[in-house]
């Protein structure tokens, strides 16, 4: 995708006018949802890196590409320049530093126009139709008509449109870029930045109308929300003010966001958005990150303070040090001393013998009774997320204003057989104790690791040994191992028990454990039964089972697509797809022909039995109300998240979609709170979800 | 007051800022011709190392605004050879068995956490920065590296110890599980996962801290529930398991520290710290004092097991830092 501008215009427009040679985009772009829920103050510019959008790359982009325009007409191309950057850092996250995109180093350097200009506009950007507009500019003709700013000739004229009075389906569209249908918001035309020049100059228009001259009269100039789309000429939030309520989520939800910036001596600031800035403070120098942009960090009371909000609210972004550790000690105000035995999530703990001192937030105990902290330690460590031992030198302390839950007990259960055939034991939380939990196994890591699989069912089965043990006797539950992971490799496996009340999942005793179940070498599960390649090892699952009895050269030789056709009539797929849709009943279906079915198969073997199961109303109910991989599989199921995990918004469900689960697995307050910039963030950062990076 | 099994502390206990200091003389002192008779009672402790970055001395240090910090971790070798990581010096001080300082050996810049031996060498934990353990020659110069983030193992930041074992080296995760990373060459394994201490035979035991006990659950390799009992009768409730580990002779070392109430949130609770041992089977074969560690610096090991057979505990006093050894 490219803006195709032509770039440098201040410098030389001829020369630029000949240089875009590019053929204009045909294939269509991927739209962006329009308002954005969040600006992107830093953008990572290709050879570059990041750099912060409207302090440093807008000033240059638009002294690079328009810098001897008037005030309005600079307006109007930082507007322009912005939804360009925005466009590409929802779907690359990245932008080029060419005429392809926008140009940033051109050696010019910005003026005070051209800063006051991006200034003026902070978070501004186009939309039209609920789309983010693509806004395209070239140079057009250098000698425009001064009565209506209009010229016919020039190299990249063509492109240009004029929309003046035009809405809805009749504005025209430049063939720059994807034509779409009548009204496509995505491309609204072309601005001619020499037009731009002749508007403000001869015809004294402002940077709304110069905009409206050529995408059209309804084009929407938005502002997006953000720390660095509020105008630097504003005052800073003011010092003092008011504690406002928080719950615990909130707290540890902030205290997790700035997990893995540099400790910064009298300072606290980061950006939950751009992610974690590594760096090691040396000598008490504070390492910005990225050189040369802004730094963030935060110190042992800065982070406390902005964690929780104290004594008022106040962006993570915005620098800010009310407190030393000092005043965490002795002060009541905003919080005061518990006894460490009630020490509750979000809560914390201080330390000050009368010269230095260090605050931290406590999250909970590990089994071995250290405290799992988030800190802002030192320049060696930074700011983590780790388990410490509490000594009683540490005084516990609870800000003031928490909205109060009900003490929550952690599930518990224990893993009992874990081989090459069953996972299986018991659950259940305290809390509802004659209630059914949820476990989830998930294989070669912990829950929420990146790449992980899971799967999750019902401890409900009827164990008459429980009944004793717990009160109640529905705790069981039994899993087949899936058969992908008899390959003769080694795996391992993590059970836990999820917490009715939604608190973090609880590891099971006897978990997690490591196996190795069938052959290794050239004949194992290399891939599904549906597609060809290297034999497959008939332990890998009962269609690949069934399929070696009557053909065993596919188990001993290669699976080559006789297997296949096999598999297709015995095991309920062909060419490597579902023989029929799983949201649909019919034939059994292969538990390798989708990671849905592999779910489902795992929890009801008969959906999947070749020959003498069936796909039917009950498998396609699992296929429902599963979570995981299912989510998102049937129109109608659960998978209809509220709105786009990759945009903020309310608390989704987590078994919306496979995306929501993982990101709650991680981070329960999106699923129990709200889905903000954060959770959007860890979508974006998770494989499970199709968010542009 | 070396007491034995099920035989609760009797008598006025100390209680508040004193109970440290009234632990501390009675292992040194009191103690002396106690049940089993251990080197550290009654003897002064291993190793007395005065505050500073000299010879012989140990680092401590305090950011105006961040977290206090003292040697990280230590270690004993089979012949009783102490090794101290002095982070806050970048360095290994090594120390003879009897206490007399020995060597130095210069660390690379990292921010190191946990210490092990490595033939002639060391291994050592780097968890934040570029989470690795890092394998030394006995001059302190790196010869390999195996990364720690990986399956397994998403946030190193959580181990909470470096293990060394016969299949070479594992961390714990959270107290909780511990990871394979590397083989007895420093060479990165397969990894394999288990779930707690494992035992000979396979068996694998947990503990548990909560509402001041301490709970055991063995998981028997062959499958099955796992058999839960809980240890009490602590001097004051269970607040940190210290240590769970393997005595070369089989036994079971379990240290605790226990906290008291505190009158007033603002007023340091009483602390202790006591050793039990148990046999293979988990039943309770004697308990000791120990020293409670002391000092609000993050020191990442407090108490081990030495190549030697011998519980050692690393105390944080005012003026020094010592190593305590007691003969379990």
């Amino acid at each position: 995708m490219s803006a195709r501008s032509l770039g440098l215009l201040g410098l030389a427009l001829a020369a630029c006018a000949a240089a875009d040679d590019r053929e204009p985009v045909r294939e269509l772009p991927e739209p962006v949802a329009a308002p954005l829920a969040q600006a992107y103050c830093t953008a990572k510019v290709q050879g570059i890196g990041p750099l912060a959008v409207e302090d440093n790359y807008l000033p240059h982009v638009i002294a690079c590409e328009n810098g001897e325009a008037g005030p309005e007409a600079l307006k109007a191309q930082a507007i322009a320049a912005r939804s360009v950057v925005y466009y590409a850092m929802a779907t690359t996250g990245s932008i080029c530093n060419s005429q392809g995109c926008q140009v940033y180093s051109c050696g010019k350097k910005p003026q005070k126009a051209h800063y006051d200009a991006v200034d003026a506009t902070r978070g501004m950007y186009l939309a039209s139709g609920g789309m983010l507009t693509y806004a395209f500019f070239v140079d057009g003709s250098s000698s425009p008509d001064p009565k209506t700013c209009q010229a016919t000739k020039g190299p990249n004229q063509k492109y240009v449109t004029y929309n003046e009075g035009a809405t809805g389906t009749s504005v025209k569209q430049t063939k720059l870029g994807y034509v779409g249908a009548p009204g496509f918001g995505q491309n609204r035309g072309c601005m001619s930045q020499w037009g731009a020049r002749c508007l403000e100059n001869d015809k004294a228009y402002g940077y709304a109308a110069i905009l409206k001259f050529f995408y059209g009269d309804d084009i929407q100039i938005l502002t997006a929300p953000g720390q660095c789309t509020a105008s630097s000429k504003e005052p800073p939030p003011p010092a003092g003010g008011e504690l406002e309520p928080m719950t615990r989520d909130q707290i540890v939800h902030l205290a997790a966001s700035g997990v893995g910036y540099s400790y910064w001596p009298g300072h606290a600031r980061w950006d939950p958005v751009t992610g974690a800035a590594k760096g090691k403070c040396q000598k008490g120098t504070h390492q910005a990150f990225p050189p040369g942009g802004p730094e963030y960090g935060a110190d042992a009371p800065g982070y406390v303070a902005q964690v929780w909000q104290a004594p008022s609210p106040n962006p993570p972004d915005y620098d800010r040090h009310p407190y030393k550790t000092q005043q965490f000690r002795f002060d009541q105000k905003n919080w005061f001393a518990i006894p460490r035995k009630d020490l509750k999530k979000g809560d914390g703990l201080v330390l000050h013998d009368g010269k230095s001192g260090h605050v931290l937030i406590f999250d909970r105990w590990t089994a071995g009774g250290k405290a799992l902290v988030y800190e802002c330690a030192s320049c060696d460590v930074g700011c983590v997320y780790r388990p410490k031992s509490i000594s009683k030198d540490y005084v516990a302390i609870r800000r003031r204003k928490l909205d109060e839950v009900d003490p929550n007990q952690p599930p518990e259960g224990n893993l009992e057989k874990a081989d090459c055939n069953t996972l299986s034991g018991w659950a259940r939380d305290a809390d509802s104790p004659g209630d059914a939990v949820d476990v989830v196994a998930s294989f070669d890591g912990p829950v929420g690791q990146r790449g992980v699989s899971s799967v999750r069912v019902s401890a409900a089965d009827a164990r008459d040994d429980l009944c004793q043990l717990l009160g109640s006797c529905n705790h069981g539950f039994s899993l087949s191992l899936p058969a992908g992971l008899k390959d003769g490799r080694k795996h391992s496996v993590y059970v836990y028990a999820l917490d009715a009340d939604r608190g973090p999942p609880r590891l099971l005793l006897g978990a997690p454990r490591s196996f190795k179940c069938g052959q290794s070498g050239p004949v194992g599960c290399t891939h599904t039964a549906c597609a060809a390649g290297s034999a497959l090892a008939p332990t890998c699952g009962s269609c690949e089972a069934s399929v070696c009895v009557e053909q065993p050269a596919c188990c001993t030789g290669a699976w080559d697509a006789s297997c296949v056709e096999k598999a297709a009539l015995l095991c309920g797929c062909i060419q490597g797809k579902c023989l029929h849709d799983p949201c649909s009943t019919g034939e059994p279906l292969s538990k390798s022909c989708s990671p849905c079915t592999a779910e489902v198969c795992v929890l009801r073997p008969e959906c999947c039995k070749p020959l003498s199961g069936a796909w039917d109303a009950s498998c396609v109910e699992l296929t429902l109300k599963t979570a995981g991989a299912c989510a998102g599989a049937c129109a109608g199921g659960p998978s209809s998240c509220a709105h786009s995990e990759c945009s903020a918004g309310a608390a989704l469900a987590a078994n919306c979609s496979a995306c929501a689960n993982a990101v709650c697995a991680r981070d329960a307050f999106c699923c129990s709170q709200k889905w903000d910039w954060i959770c959007a963030k860890e979508a974006k950062e998770d494989p499970q979800c199709s968010c542009p990076k | 007051m070396c007491y034995q099994r099920g035989v609760a502390p009797t008598g006025s206990w100390p209680r508040g800022r004193n109970a440290t200091a009234w632990l501390l003389v009675c292992l040194v002192a009191a103690c002396d011709g106690g049940s089993s008779g251990g080197e550290g009672e009654g003897r002064p402790p291993a190793l007395s190392a005065p505050w500073g970055s000299g010879a012989g001395q140990l680092g401590k240090t305090a950011p105006d605004e961040g977290a206090p910090e003292a040697p990280k971790s230590f270690t004993a070798g089979g012949d009783g050879t102490l090794y101290v990581l002095d982070q806050v010096n970048a360095r290994i001080q090594v120390f003879a068995a009897k206490g007399a300082w020995l060597r130095s050996v210069a660390l690379p810049p990292r921010p190191f956490e946990d210490l092990e031996l490595w033939g002639e060498g060391f291994v050592l934990a780097d968890l934040h920065h570029t989470p690795a353990l890092v394998f030394l020659d006995a001059q302190g110069q790196p010869k390999k590296e195996v990364a720690l983030a990986g399956p397994d193992l998403p946030e190193p930041g959580r181990v909470t110890a470096l293990e060394s074992r016969s299949s070479g080296y594992w961390v714990q995760v959270d107290d909780e599980y511990a990871v394979h990373v590397a083989d007895p060459q420093g060479e990165p394994v397969e990894r394999e996962v288990a779930a707690g201490l494992a035992l000979p035979g396979g068996d694998v035991l947990r503990s548990e801290v909560g509402s001041g006990r301490l709970a055991l659950a063995r998981t028997p390799a062959t499958g099955g529930p796992a058999t839960r009992w809980e240890l009490g009768g602590f001097a004051l409730p269970a607040r940190e398991q210290s240590l769970l580990a393997l005595l070369p002779d089989g036994r079971l070392a379990v240290a605790v520290i226990g906290e008291g109430e505190q009158t007033e949130p603002e007023t340091p609770p009483a602390e202790s710290h006591e050793l039990v041992l148990l046999d293979a089977s988990g039943a309770e074969l004697s308990r000791r004092e120990l020293p409670v560690p002391g000092g609000p610096e993050d020191v990442f090991r407090r108490v081990r097991v030495g190549g030697d057979g011998n519980v050692y505990v690393l105390t944080l006093l005012g003026e020094q830092a010592q190593l305590v050894k007691v003969t379990p």
